[in-house]
């Protein structure tokens, strides 16, 4: 290499940092000067961040709802049993003994025999038809052994079912877990509805925003022909409002964290009587620092793709004539 | 510098804004398109900043065919034109200061050149003074003057300008197109539309008459002392 060659890349070399630098500012004057923008209209500008908060926080709150239902049944799923009722001319009086042979299997972690009588005890107890129990002479309750299995999803705790079936001391086995299948398959169900809404939801921030920066680049309009005429390209034209739209989003999304936020100090305490009253020790689950994450980039993005739509749309319409 | 090969622009609705025009303009050189309202002068202008195409024929500007510019390479086309437009289009929420930095914001200048770059430009048209105003509070002749300085602020080989002195007094008309010749004289090719017929006469350059769209005369007049 020349000493006149090196000399002209290292010109080059200074020119194009210089010209970074040169964008790198303008960028920096681009994200001020839009958010300053959309701060000196503040209505019109809270009108839209109230409807991406809103539309936003209202699924995310049905999905926090959610959350907090499974977080609640869980522990009561785990009590899911079967009831082993005996045929007592094949048990005679060794129910006691079944009982404890069965704790010992390893997919069983606990069992409780109850006796026919103490059954009918438990019944009068809590039934208080003494006289009805009284005039029935016999005890018409059979022997019964309760089994927690340990692994309470369906499919194990249907299979031992199946085994427990096949013991010959077993006249019928119930399963006391339709009511967790139901809880299972509604909330499986809410969380489809849940995924479909914010579906629902996102698009209407997507035309929220969009509707939002077309009038802002029809408001603009004179300026954009301005821009294009002196050799502004549609790049150079789009770029104040991707930052608008970014902004939007940004507001829109902590407006949304400040309503979920809200949401759940006006339910804190009726929640917390609620978990203690159904014997939950845990606490609501919350938002978290993922979930506020999650929320503000779910925003942002959105936002942005909305402004991309409506960019794209309308400032390549406005060309000098 | 400029080529107009058999070209005509009809608009929709069959109108002919010019027919068959063929002219053309050296590097360096100053002339004026003139002819009474509806002639097609700011029609020839607006084919040469490619806001229009023509029907038929070519536009050649620096041995550029505007005819096949894509929309992609128009800004960049545009950015080595300066055009005075008759009624400015001026940012007015703008600093005198910001509209003439525009071009230079968006070619990427360095803040530090942009700012050294408008004060020339601005001093040259002698409105330094006036760089922190918006240009609502301007008299017609200042906008016009702030209109000048951002187009010849990235120092173009061609400037047009069309009816740049439309409304102004004759003083502040001849100062303007003293202007104009003065970036002439520093190499800029200079086309001005305009029909002060009184004010060209004195002015020792080229002059181009249109009607009804046709080219009907070209020559040139007297040098004369300024
Ligand atoms: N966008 C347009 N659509 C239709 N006709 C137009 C348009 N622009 C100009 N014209 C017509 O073209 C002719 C030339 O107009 P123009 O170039 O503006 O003339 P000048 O600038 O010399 O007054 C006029 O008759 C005008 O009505
Ligand atoms: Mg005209």
């Amino acid at each position: 290499m020349t000493a006149k060659n090196k000399k002209g890349a290292e010109v080059r070399q200074v020119r194009f940092s210089e010209r970074r630098d040169a964008w790198l500012r303008h960028h920096q004057t681009l994200a001020v000067d839009s958010l300053v923008e959309m701060l000196r209209r503040p209505i019109s500008s809270m009108l839209t961040w109230m409807v991406i908060a809103i539309a936003l926080s209202l699924p995310a709150l049905m999905y926090l709802f959610l959350l907090n239902v499974q977080h609640v049944v869980g522990p009561i799923e785990s009590g899911a049993q079967l009831t082993l009722y005996l045929d007592g001319a094949k048990v005679g009086q060794s129910g006691q003994k079944l009982a404890e042979d069965l704790q010992q299997r390893p997919e069983i972690a606990a069992t409780e025999f109850v006796s026919a009588a103490q059954g009918l005890q438990q019944f009068r107890e809590y039934s208080g038809l003494d006289d009805v129990i009284d005039s029935l002479g016999e005890n018409p309750l059979p022997d019964v052994i309760v089994v927690k299995p340990v692994d309470t999803t369906a499919g194990s705790v249907e299979s031992l079912k199946i085994m427990l079936e096949g013991l010959p001391e077993v006249s019928d086995v119930q399963l006391d877990l339709i009511w967790v299948q139901r809880i299972n398959h509604i909330s499986a169900l809410a969380e489809t509805l849940v995924g479909f809404l914010s579906v629902l939801f996102s698009m209407a921030v997507l035309l929220v925003v969009g509707n939002t920066i077309r009038l802002a680049i029809e408001s603009r309009r004179a300026e954009i022909l301005v821009v294009k005429l002196v050799g502004g390209t549609n790049a150079f034209v789009r770029r104040p409002f991707l930052y608008m739209g970014f902004w939007f989003g940004l507001a829109g999304g902590l407006v949304a964290w400040g309503l979920i936020a809200l949401c759940f100090y006006l339910l804190s305490e009726p929640a917390a009587e609620l978990l203690a009253s159904v014997g939950s020790s845990g606490e609501l689950v919350q938002l978290g620092f993922g979930g506020v994450f999650l929320l503000l980039v779910t925003a942002i993005l959105i936002s942005l793709l909305g402004t991309v739509i409506a960019v794209g749309r309308h400032i390549r319409a406005i060309e000098p004539s | 510098m400029i080529e107009f090969d058999k070209v005509t622009k009809r608009y929709k609705g069959g109108h002919e804004a010019v027919t068959d025009l063929t002219f053309s303009m050296a590097k360096g050189e100053m002339a004026f398109l003139t002819g009474h309202s509806g002639a097609g002068k700011s029609t020839l202008l607006k084919l040469l900043a490619n806001i229009d195409r023509p029907t038929s024929g070519q536009v050649r500007v620096a041995g550029q065919l505007l005819n096949r510019m894509s929309s992609h390479q128009i800004p960049f086309y545009r950015r080595q034109l300066g055009i005075v437009f008759q009624n400015h289009h001026l940012l007015m929420d703008k600093t005198v200061f910001d509209n003439v930095a525009l071009p230079l914001v968006i070619e990427g200048e360095r803040p530090r050149d942009i700012a050294r770059r408008v004060h020339a430009a601005l001093d040259k048209v002698g409105l330094l003074d006036k760089e922190h105003e918006r240009p609502m509070v301007l008299s017609g002749g200042e906008q016009q003057r702030v209109g000048i300085a951002r187009a010849v602020v990235t120092k173009p080989r061609l400037l047009l300008a069309d009816e740049p002195t439309g409304n102004l007094d004759p003083l502040l008309s001849r100062e303007i197109m003293n202007l104009f010749a003065d970036f002439n004289r520093v190499g800029t090719t200079v086309l001005i539309a305009s029909h002060d017929l009184g004010l060209i006469a004195r002015m020792p350059f080229r002059v181009m008459t249109l009607k009804g769209g046709q080219m009907i005369r070209t020559d040139r007049t007297v040098p004369y002392d300024r």
